[in-house]
């Protein structure tokens, strides 16, 4: 069976690889591409585990088939921070002890980068709805919503600042 | 002399005894001694898949070994599972 | 919030630094068991049995071993059979099925071939001949006679009289103390109530998952996702009929467990697979397989009667109580017996409890096992008990609470707990001296868990630059190795960030047992402890020989090393460490031991409710729990686990469920279907930590994993009564039972 190639940029690298027809987007970031931050909690979109930010839009990427990211940009967890400079949502799960096992965290940290990005100043309400799509069974979600909404503060100091 | 209390199951064993007293200074011992008063109850307890011992309030798994101090209070239980 | 009674002054206990693992955590970079690629590694599927009950009469796998890509087929005939005393024979044939299939999910053979899609396709080419075999699903179904029988050999013990027929209830428990009669003679109030939990799964993000490398030597390495490597070691050593010495288990990091993976799945399977492939072999379970084939916790069936007197006092319990096992046995009906009304005390009870097998998945620990079902039947009575008398529930609580030195009811005295500190704790909280909204329902409950103690090993090596490397053997849950790094930075008196705290493999590290009840901080840390005061007398004689003084001479304290004369400028310890060489040698110290005297967890909860009457869609409005921490040695952690234990006892509360079809298949395997709560159902998780100290711990550590989910059912179960009248005795208390309830009038008038 021929594989399909496919081009696109993930974190700011353009890459190529070949997948399957009908391989996912996170077989291929996994398998492929050896990142290994998104997370397969499901399979089938429910757990937000595999979140990536694809074109602008947060995306499970356990739904996408790898051939649909031709040509796309793409942003996973280890796309976020800043070369060494963590993004505030990541110092903010640090300091707000935001995670415990960590497994559904790069899932939580890329949907959060995906709310901030387009809404700044979210309320704990927008917030717990924008996070919906991310199971996590440890924390209960009380400090990961404290450490966003932390995270949105300090982006707004460091414009301001 | 350690002071033995026994379940409602174990007391099927003892013969309706709720409690008695014995001079040990292990469970080892203890049981040895209990199997003497209640021939079949050390078979029942000396699993130690199936009995742990709460010497003095603390639970102790696997505790053929464990030293009795006088006067202590001794429960056979279950053992413990957790998350 | 933190209620801290007479707390000795420490530098980095009680304090919240960044966890040492955080970062890779938060970049990504974090290894879990389905992370790992090695190079040549084949991919393993299970084959899993699609009924629920049945003979298997014939496997044949020539045809998947003629697919493309195959290297290796295995099925239960490649393993050997353990005698029928063998503790570990059940979870053998739980791994791999043998001459029956016992659930729907139960694994009949595994695959390892080059791709997943060739693993897969292959396992579906397995031809297996089934006779299907009457099931049964329902517990109190299940212990009739002439009910399908699952295992011709259960005979149930602790019966008066030896059953001469076999049955699927494994054993009878009983627990009973003084004069029930009389004590129900003495009542002025009498409850009643039957309380029907189902089976819910433990719901760790992660999959299981493992990978194994079996050499042509016999030797086996396994890096995988589990709550304690060593006994993924002793399991899969027994399942292959294996000596221990030749499987290595490196721990991956872990996405989870909660109990659930206290066991081993597919280990055994994998190693096989390796070996006979001799390639390394990957299994990554679906969330499907997660849900059919791993441990939930048991459904049950829970009576229950209390009586008390006109002021209060509860005189009497009776309580019968059938746990569900799944596909074999447990000690789940056992622990039920124990907890059901241990946050009371009751001169007068009778405890009666049945462990029944039906044809679902194999129950497994999950956080505090058998006890919230126990609690919902317990606490929702008292909660009745209270109305009736017209007390406050915090009040009536505090009437009955058990201290130091009265008798449990599972037998010995209890040592110091703090559960009147906790009931005090939220009855003075904000939250409980406001009024609920109007409209809003305000539930309160308590839940006792035992702690478990046991095995820990710990090794603490001081660095030559001055840092400290701490290696135990207990996996990270949840921010242990934080814990172990306060603890150690405490005794050596070093910085927290100057400790790198390591989970070490089964070749590196001393035995250690499971990280279950809550146990890891507690044990392991004392483990810890006791290697730090190791070194801290060594510390002291290498400062004699700097100072070439007598050893007598030399104290320790805040990290350093002073001169009882002052004749020496005092010693800090990267002074000695850098020395070390010259003065004997590298600095370590290891210590196993047995802990003993974890001290039992109590947690007390409020919440305020509203209920939708027209959806019977419940809200969680309000909630904060108190829970007692003994010593909290990482806030932050401590409340990540009370706030995370409330949450999964709401998700039961509220609209877990495993769901069966009459075929014994299940219906909702997966996370649309399976709901657990999400940030959106919930509102903040108020926590207020109430540290009465454990005398038997270095710093009184108390474990903290595992209470927080006993109270949340009957506390929501108290709150939906209070905001609708309606009593609710089956969970989950989801829309249609609930508005079935509120439709119905199903209030008891209290």
């Amino acid at each position: 069976m021929s594989r399909t190639h496919v081009s696109c940029n993930i974190n700011g690298d353009d890459v190529e690889f070949l997948c399957d027809a009908g391989e996912s987007l996170l077989d291929a970031l996994r398998d492929e591409m050896r990142l290994m931050g998104a997370k397969e909690g499901c399979g089938t979109g429910d757990c937000g585990a595999c979140s990536i930010i694809m074109d602008g839009r947060l995306q499970c990427s356990c739904l996408v088939f790898a051939p649909e990211a031709d040509g796309a940009t793409i942003v996973t967890v280890e796309g976020i921070a800043d070369g060494d400079h963590l993004h505030p949502l990541q110092q903010c799960f640090l300091e707000g002890a935001a995670l415990q096992c960590g497994v559904c965290t790069p899932g939580f940290l890329v949907a959060a980068k995906a709310l901030l990005d387009r809404n700044p100043e979210p309320t704990e309400t927008e917030v717990r709805y924008a996070l919906a799509g991310n199971l996590c069974r440890c924390t209960g979600y009380d400090k990961i919503v404290r450490s966003v909404l932390a995270a949105a503060d300090r982006m707004k100091e460091e414009v301001a600042g | 002399m350690a002071q033995v209390h026994f379940s409602s199951n174990q007391r099927r064993l003892t013969g309706g005894v709720a409690q008695v007293e014995v001079d040990a200074a292990t469970v080892r011992e203890l049981l040895r001694k209990l199997e003497e008063m209640f021939p079949g109850i050390g078979a029942h307890l000396d699993r130690t898949s199936a009995t742990a011992v709460a010497i003095d309030g603390d639970i102790i798994p696997d505790p053929m070994y464990e030293a009795v101090p006088a006067d202590a209070e001794v429960h056979f239980i279950t053992p413990l599972a957790g998350g | 919030m933190t209620i801290t009674e007479q707390r000795p002054g420490y530098r980095y206990v009680g304090t919240r630094p960044v966890r040492h693992d955080g970062l890779d955590k938060v970049v990504g970079k974090a290894r879990y068991a389905a992370d790992l690629v090695l190079p040549g590694m084949l991919y393993g599927h299970v084959l899993r049995s699609p009924h629920a009950h049945a003979r298997i009469v014939a496997i044949d796998t020539s045809a998947a071993e003629a697919m493309p890509g195959v290297r290796a087929v295995i099925t239960g005939a490649d393993f050997g059979d353990l005698p029928a005393d063998d503790p570990e024979r059940n979870m053998t044939r739980n791994l791999m099925a043998r001459d029956k299939v016992l659930y729907e999910g139960h694994a009949v053979a595994a695959v390892a071939a080059t791709t997943r899609r060739q693993a897969r396709d292959a396992a579906e080419a397995i031809e297996v001949t089934y006779e299907a075999l009457p099931h049964t699903l329902d517990i109190l179904e299940a212990m009739e006679p002439g009910a399908p029988l699952l295992h011709e050999d259960i005979f149930t013990t602790g019966l008066d009289s030896e059953p001469s027929e076999p049955s699927n209830v494994a054993n009878r428990t009983c627990y009973e103390r003084g004069d029930i009669e009389q004590g129900f003679a003495e009542a002025d109030v009498v409850v009643e109530g039957e309380f029907v939990t189902k089976p819910i799964h433990q719901g760790y993000i992660e999959p299981h998952a493992c990978v194994a490398d079996t050499g042509q030597d016999g030797k086996t390495v396994i890096w995988c996702s589990s709550q304690g490597h060593f006994r993924v070691r002793s399991q899969t050593a027994a399942m292959l009929g294996w000596d221990t010495s030749r499987i290595k288990v490196i721990p991956a990091e872990i996405g989870g467990g909660f109990g659930g993976k206290t066991t081993i799945y597919l280990e055994p399977l994998a190693v096989e697979l390796s070996a006979r492939a001799g390639r390394p072999v990957k299994m990554v379970m679906s969330r499907d397989e997660v849900f059919r084939a791993t441990g939930p916790t048991p459904g049950s069936v829970i009576r229950v009667k209390l009586g008390a007197t006109g002021d209060g006092r509860i005189t009497a319990a009776k309580a019968w109580l059938a746990y569900e096992s799944g596909a074999f046995p447990g000690v789940w009906a056992m622990l039920g017996c124990m907890c059901v009304v241990s946050p009371y005390n009751v001169e007068n009870f009778l405890i009666e409890g049945y462990e029944v097998v039906v044809n679902k998945p194999v129950n497994a620990a999950y956080r505090a096992p058998s006890a919230p079902m126990a609690a919902f039947a317990t606490d929702t009575l008292v909660d009745e008990i209270a109305r009736r008398l017209d007390m406050d529930p915090i009040d009536l609580r505090l009437l009955n609470c058990p201290n130091k030195g009265d008798q449990a009811p599972y037998g010995p005295k209890w040592p110091l707990i703090g559960l009147r500190e906790c009931l005090e704790a939220i009855r003075d909280s904000e939250h409980y001296r406001s009024r609920p909204a109007p409209g809003h329902g305000r539930g309160v409950a308590s839940g006792f868990w035992f702690n478990i103690g046991e095995a820990s090993s710990a090794t603490v090596n001081l660095n030559e630059n001055g840092t400290a490397t701490v290696v135990t053997g207990s996996p990270d849950i949840g921010g242990s190795r934080a814990s172990m790094a306060l603890m150690a930075a405490e005794e050596l008196g070093i910085d927290v960030h100057a400790i790198q705290p390591v989970v070490g493999d089964t070749e590196v590290v001393g035995f250690t047992d499971v990280t279950e009840g809550s146990r890891a901080t507690f044990a392991t840390g004392m483990a810890v402890v006791e290697a730090c005061r190791d070194l801290k007398g060594q510390l002291r004689g290498r400062a004699a020989r700097m100072w070439d003084c007598d050893v007598d001479e030399v104290e320790w304290a805040d990290g350093q090393a002073t001169h009882s004369g002052g004749e020496h400028e005092p010693l800090a310890l990267a002074d000695i460490t850098a020395e070390a060489g010259r003065t004997g040698g590298p600095l370590g110290a290891t210590a196993s031991l047995n802990a003993r005297g974890a001290g039992p967890a109590f947690s007390v909860q409020v919440t305020d409710v509203s209920v939708d009457e027209e959806t019977g869609r419940v809200t969680v409005e309000r909630y904060t729990t108190a829970q007692d921490a003994g010593t909290a040695i990482h806030p932050d952690y401590v409340e990540g686990q009370m706030q995370g234990g409330v949450v999964q006892g709401i998700g039961w509360a509220l609209n877990e469920e495993y769901i069966h079809d009459a075929d014994g298949v299940m219906e909702n395997p997966g996370f649309l279907d399976y709901r657990i709560p999400v940030a959106s159902d919930l509102p903040m998780i108020e926590t207020i930590i109430v540290e009465v100290p454990n005398p038997n711990h270095p710093y009184g550590v108390r474990g903290v994993g595992e209470v927080g989910i006993v109270p949340p059912i009957p506390a929501l179960a108290n709150a939906i009564h209070d905001a609708t009248g309606a009593r609710i005795r089956e969970l989950p208390m989801s829309p249609p039972r609930v508005l079935d309830a509120i439709m119905s009038g199903n209030g008891d008038g209290g």
